[in-house]
């Protein structure tokens, strides 16, 4: 089992920190600080040996090694044991207590599918992994390429981006190749199991994670049902253990919007900094995560000016909330600026006038082919019927008139996030429907366990009964 | 049954089966069977029993500096969507730190053709000329005065 133990530092490092940040009135905290610590972990380990070796290639993984162990040392210390707990939403009390022999029966249902979709799951992921360990084409050809350039020969790690390589986009975030690269230092080979192993811990911290949250939100049987779901679509158990950038995009999403309702809900302000500090490591990972970092910036801002007034003494959490924004971003504008010297979009050196002509030529052709492509795989059945039942959800929100800020919260980063993507598909130098064959699937996989979250929230009746209170 | 009809709670119920109904009915195609061995060396950090991709450039891994750029020239010039692709980003992969150039531009340059008929053309084509031969249209070989 030595190919998992590199884990161990990043995991103990993303829960203490998690532990720290979170607040301690969180319902089932243990749950929420366990789904956050392994990507957290892994996010600050891949920050860290990018900074240490900007300063010092040689001994870029020892300075890493004696930060992060500084770092756990200094959180181990402010470990405290939290003495009262709150629901998350006044929802959560009565669906916990609705207990019907239809409901014991259905719970048992779910928990019974939930057995069973698991053991499909990771039947799935170990049996893809065996025959493809090094993953899928780009994880293969080019994220771990990268790891392999701070692995073998630390000096010259900025060869990494040598315009030569200009077909591994020498601008993309090192969140996956830093975590790649810390698991092949500390065991001293690249071992093949290593980033599976990455991909492995992604996947499942997105599972705690959609359980964390529905069963703060509804209880057991919903909690089980959603995971249950999300194991039984085809495309996730897929992309899970192909390597990409995709599924740890996908959890940063989901936990940055998850923690932004619960920040919404409970008004308590260090939601707010995890929820950045998520989305920072978002825009690590891929520049989608970068226009994600900007939309969410739009959505929350204004929430949190206002929080900001009431909490007063919490002022500082401001600066910390900013810094674990910043501190990512900076990476990436570093890494864009002074180290790639090459992008796909900006050296596309296009005109304004130009832009416009992409989105006005032929009647906007471009944008309805765009739509058309992520429509048509919307409705594909390897999404076991998600998307409409999303659709189905928002229109019952409206239909409802259940005009919630937190409800519509999910649906408005789906909607703006997608929007986004569909747009910069046609800015982008490359064929469109190139794109839309090649790419677009991955992409509504980013927000996929948004829409499940959002589905199951509207159609379990949660957000009724909350606000029904 | 009756408390969900007077709370008027069909909505999730129906949803409930659904979802169910859709797990349920999934279809989940046979994995292919799990080496136990193979997953233990896994777990091990070993390779052994897995075919690293691009072993075939080994070769002339011996042959080549261990820093800077050399060009890959194979059967077809190099376009960004041929076939020719995976092969170079797989060398690639495999040299690193090694860079590879698409373009024969270096001075020296990886030779990866089928048959030493087209490695002659080729070379003849973008100026270099053979250094070391390794057969079938392999080798290593430098630029033209």
């Amino acid at each position: 089992m030595s190919a998992l133990l590199p884990m161990t530092l990043p995991f103990l490092i993303g829960w203490l920190g998690a532990h720290t940040f979170c607040p301690k009135n969180t319902r089932y905290r243990g749950l929420l600080v366990t789904a956050l610590a392994g990507p957290t972990g892994l996010g600050l380990t891949s920050l860290l040996i990018f900074a240490s070796y900007l300063i010092f290639p040689r001994g870029g993984y020892l300075i890493t090694l004696i930060i992060l162990i500084l770092t756990g040392l200094f959180l181990l210390l402010q470990l405290r044991t939290p003495k009262t707990t709150a629901p998350l939403s006044a929802a959560s009390n009565k669906a916990q207590n609705n207990k019907s022999t239809l409901s014991i029966i259905c719970q048992i249902i779910a928990i019974v599918c939930l057995t069973a979709l698991t053991y499909v799951f990771m039947r799935d992921f170990l049996s893809i992994t065996i025959s493809e360990p090094f993953g899928e084409w780009d994880a293969r050809l080019f994220w771990n390429v990268k790891a392999k350039f701070y692995v073998r020969v630390p000096e010259l790690w900025k060869d990494m981006f040598s315009p030569l390589l200009g077909w591994a986009h020498p601008d993309y975030p090192l969140l996956i190749p830093g975590a790649v690269s810390w698991g092949w230092l500390w065991l001293g080979n690249e071992a093949t199991f290593w980033p599976a192993c990455v991909a492995l811990t992604f996947s499942i911290s997105i599972a705690l994670l959609v359980f964390w949250y529905v069963l703060c939100k509804a209880n057991l049987m919903w909690a089980c049902i959603s995971i249950a779901f999300l194991f039984s679509l085809p495309l996730f158990r897929y992309w899970s253990p192909s390597q990409l950038a995709d599924i740890p995009l996908c959890f940063f999403i989901t936990s940055a919007v998850i923690l932004l309702i619960t920040a919404y809900e409970t008004h308590q302000i260090k939601y707010f900094c995890m929820t950045f500090i998520m989305a920072g490591l978002g825009a690590w990972t891929k520049n989608e995560g970068l226009v994600f970092c900007l939309l969410l910036s739009t959505l929350s801002l204004p929430f949190f000016f206002t929080m900001l007034k009431k909490n007063a003494n919490d002022k500082s959490l401001l600066f910390q909330a900013g810094l674990f924004l910043f501190l990512p971003l900076a990476a990436c504008l570093y890494l864009k600026l002074f180290l790639a010297g090459q992008s796909d979009y900006l050296n596309a050196n296009r005109t304004m006038t130009e832009v416009i002509q992409i989105f006005t030529h032929n009647g906007f052709e471009n944008s309805r082919i765009a739509l058309h492509g992520m429509l048509t795989y919307m409705f594909g059945h390897e999404w076991n019927y998600l998307w409409p039942i999303f659709f189905g959800a928002i229109l019952t929100l409206i239909v409802k008139g259940r005009y919630k800020t937190s409800a519509f919260l999910i649906p408005s980063a789906v909607g703006l996030i997608l929007a986004a993507y569909l747009v910069t598909m046609q800015l982008s130098p490359h064929p469109l429907v190139w794109q839309i064959q090649t790419a677009m699937v991955r992409l509504l996989l980013h927000v996929t366990v948004l829409a499940l979250i959002c589905s199951v929230e509207v159609f379990s009746n949660m957000s009724f009964t909350a606000e029904n209170q | 049954m009756m408390n969900l009809v007077k709370e008027k709670k069909f909505l999730p119920l129906i949803f409930f089966a659904a979802l169910f109904f859709i797990i349920f009915f999934e279809p989940y195609p046979p994995a292919k069977p799990i080496n136990v061995q193979l997953l233990k060396n896994l777990l091990n950090a070993s390779d052994k029993g897995f075919k690293i991709p691009g072993q075939e450039f080994e070769v002339f891994k011996v042959h080549l500096p261990k820093a800077g750029a050399v060009s890959f020239i194979m059967d077809y010039p190099f376009s960004n969507y041929g076939k020719t692709v995976e092969q170079i980003y797989t060398a690639q992969s495999y040299l690193a730190p090694i860079l590879i150039n698409t373009q024969p531009v270096e001075n020296t340059a990886i030779v990866f053709c089928s048959s030493e008929q087209i490695a002659e053309r080729r070379l003849e084509l973008t100026g270099y000329e053979w250094e070391i031969r390794l057969g079938q249209g392999k080798g290593i070989a430098r630029r033209s005065a």
